[in-house]
């Protein structure tokens, strides 16, 4: 699916300030008004239409029952913070995020580790079948998830790799890997072949010169990558669905998007890591999404 | 080179092409496979059954009942997706002149705001609007009775609960979460179109709306086809909104079945069919090919140089 000339650049200068001077100086006060006001309706209701959901269930997980049927939209009169400690303790939903930070945790470890060597050597390296072992990785983001689900659930079991996380994490790397490989093998071509030449010359081997030179130089596609698959991994829900099943009457082994149930508070506990990566990284989860999209 | 490359070739590709090799590539290619058979999933052994799996599924009315529902997402989500998007994108950026004019007051903070829904992970997502279509005091009941209009009247079970409501309920949802990702991928190409063209546009007397369909939209074409590709076999799929809202992924069809959820039921309720399910798959790895297909045929034009 190629057909952009150009994947979106991990950085990119925003045009620079317009000086006033293109802005046709013939306007009336009160169509600038319209001009300005007109947009304005659309964006802000859409952004309250955005908004108001999570504004809705944020503030009613402070509130009781009866209290969200009869005062919908004001803020409690009580904060009622016992439904997080109940989320976290009873409905075991603090075991279910302190799992879905390993997995994800190691998943995005070793995405990033395995596919930054092999795209640095699909990127830098000639060798007979390279191209082949590049196209066979795109080949993978292509499919739908759905024909390798029934199968894959047999191979996980005979791996030993059924219903428990480290299995989860090593088939979240597998599935993360096509597109990490696509992206990163792109970024390595970016950059500067003298750098490993003169690193060559100066004595270093091809091992040193990938993780002392190469790797930090492929910092910003590390972090873009890296992004982008803490959200799918955070976010994935037919993996764990298939593959790790239920082992016990405390649900021990569930991930987050397994066991959230009807809980508010569990909904806004899942929510808020998400939501700070995206504030803190926003550039960079805009740029892996949307890279995700122009493959 | 130097010496020593091949070792440091082997090992630096041998681990992700092994991991990739067992966990995804044979899972693919034996999915085709199992589609010629008539395994269960549990028996040890299967025969080889032929096109007879495929030939079942075209005479499967359930099956092409969850087609028909695909193929109403397919036309309503990109259309209802694509245009607000493109129409945002255009206001965020001013029809993407590239600063010869300036976005609406608070461009950058509507642009994040618009873009969280795409963040949350989808099953929060579908468990939030469970919640707002709830009967009992959901928040859509609660913003019609602050209208004063009963809700209950009109859908006594609400939206989930009716059958010719409830797959339009779950593709506002869809909607609901993608704009904001299409538009700044809108935005992101509008970038990319030269000021200059701009400028000349508004020497020569044009206005905004013609400067986004005479310069803006052409140029930026390219963007929407990868767009509607890629919202299109998102469409296909829809697998976890409609498994979580519509509780068909697990139960029984309540009149929003899709091919995923019908799928993920034949393959793994009480009355498991693997041969069947990877009939299922395969043709929709078919329809997804199709679509990329058919889209790039129909959309394609010359591409503009700029």
């Amino acid at each position: 699916m190629t057909t952009l000339p150009t994947p979106a650049r991990p950085t990119r200068p925003s045009p620079p300030a317009h000086p006033a001077a293109a802005k046709p100086a013939r306007r009336f006060a009160g169509a600038q008004v319209l001009s300005e006001g007109i947009p304005q309706i659309f964006v802000i209701t859409w952004a309250a239409m955005v908004l108001l959901p999570m504004l809705w269930v944020l503030i009613s997980s402070f509130k009781t029952n009866s209290e969200i049927y009869a005062s919908p939209f004001a803020l409690p009169k009580e904060w009622h913070f016992h439904t997080y400690v109940d989320a976290w303790q009873t409905a075991n939903i603090g075991r279910f995020f302190l799992n879905t930070v390993f997995v994800v945790c190691c998943g995005v470890f070793f995405t990033l580790l395995l596919s930054s060597m092999a795209a640095y050597v699909l990127a830098r390296y000639e060798f007979p079948g390279s191209r082949l072992i590049y196209y066979l990785f795109l080949v993978g983001m292509t499919f739908p998830l759905f024909l390798a689900i029934v199968p894959l659930v047999k191979v996980a079991q005979n791996l030993g790799m059924y219903q428990n996380l480290p299995g989860l994490v090593v088939i979240y790397v597998a599935f993360s890997l096509p597109f990490s490989v696509f992206f990163l093998t792109a970024f390595f071509q970016s950059l500067p072949k003298e750098l490993a030449e003169a690193a060559f010359i100066d004595g270093a081997g091809h091992f040193r010169t990938f993780f002392q030179i190469m790797l930090p130089l492929a910092k910003p596609g590390l972090i873009s990558i890296g992004v982008f698959n803490f959200l799918g991994q955070w976010n994935q829900y037919l993996l764990p669905l298939v593959l790790n099943t239920q082992i016990d009457e405390d649900r021990s082994n569930f991930v987050l998007t397994q066991g959230l149930a009807d809980l508010v508070a569990g909904l806004i506990i899942a929510m808020l890591p998400v939501l700070a990566v995206y504030i803190v990284f926003q550039r960079k989860v805009e740029e892996g999404l949307t890279a995700g999209a122009l493959k | 080179m130097r010496k020593g490359r091949v070792p440091f070739i082997v090992t630096f590709l041998a681990p992700a092409l092994l991991l990739y090799a067992v966990f995804v590539i044979s899972p693919f290619a034996q999915g085709i496979q199992i589609s010629f058979t008539n395994w269960t999933g549990f028996t040890p052994d299967f025969e080889y059954v032929g096109l007879q799996n495929y030939a079942s599924l075209i005479r499967d009315s359930a099956w092409w009942h969850a087609v028909g529902n695909n193929v109403k997402l397919l036309f309503v989500i990109p259309i209802g997706t694509l245009v607000p998007a493109l129409a945002f994108a255009s206001l965020l950026t001013r029809g993407g002149t590239s600063g010869t004019r300036d976005g609406v007051f608070g461009a950058k903070l509507y642009r994040v705001v618009f873009f969280f829904p795409q963040v949350l992970p989808v099953v929060i997502v579908a468990i939030m609007f469970q919640f707002v279509y709830s009967t009992d005091g959901g928040l859509l009941q609660q913003v019609l009775r602050a209208v004063d209009v009963d809700m209950l009247e009109f859908l006594p079970n609400g939206p989930l609960g009716t059958p010719s409501v409830i797959l339009w309920a779950i593709a506002f949802v869809a909607i609901w979460s993608s704009v904001g990702f299409y538009m700044v991928l809108f935005i992101a190409g509008m970038q990319q179109i030269p000021r200059e063209l701009y400028e000349a546009a508004a020497i020569d007397g044009a206005t905004r709306i013609r400067m986004f369909f005479n310069v803006t939209l052409p140029l930026l074409w390219g963007h929407l086809q990868v767009a509607i590709v890629y919202i299109g076999i998102n469409t296909l799929d829809m697998f976890a909104l409609l498994s979580v809202m519509a509780r068909n992924g697990v139960v029984a069809d309540y009149g929003a079945d899709v091919m995923a959820t019908q799928l993920y039921r034949t393959a793994f309720s009480l009355n498991s069919q693997f041969g069947y399910a990877s009939a299922m798959a395969t043709m929709l790895l078919v329809f997804s090919i199709l679509l990329a297909a058919l889209t790039f045929r129909v959309t394609r034009r010359e591409r503009l140089e700029y």
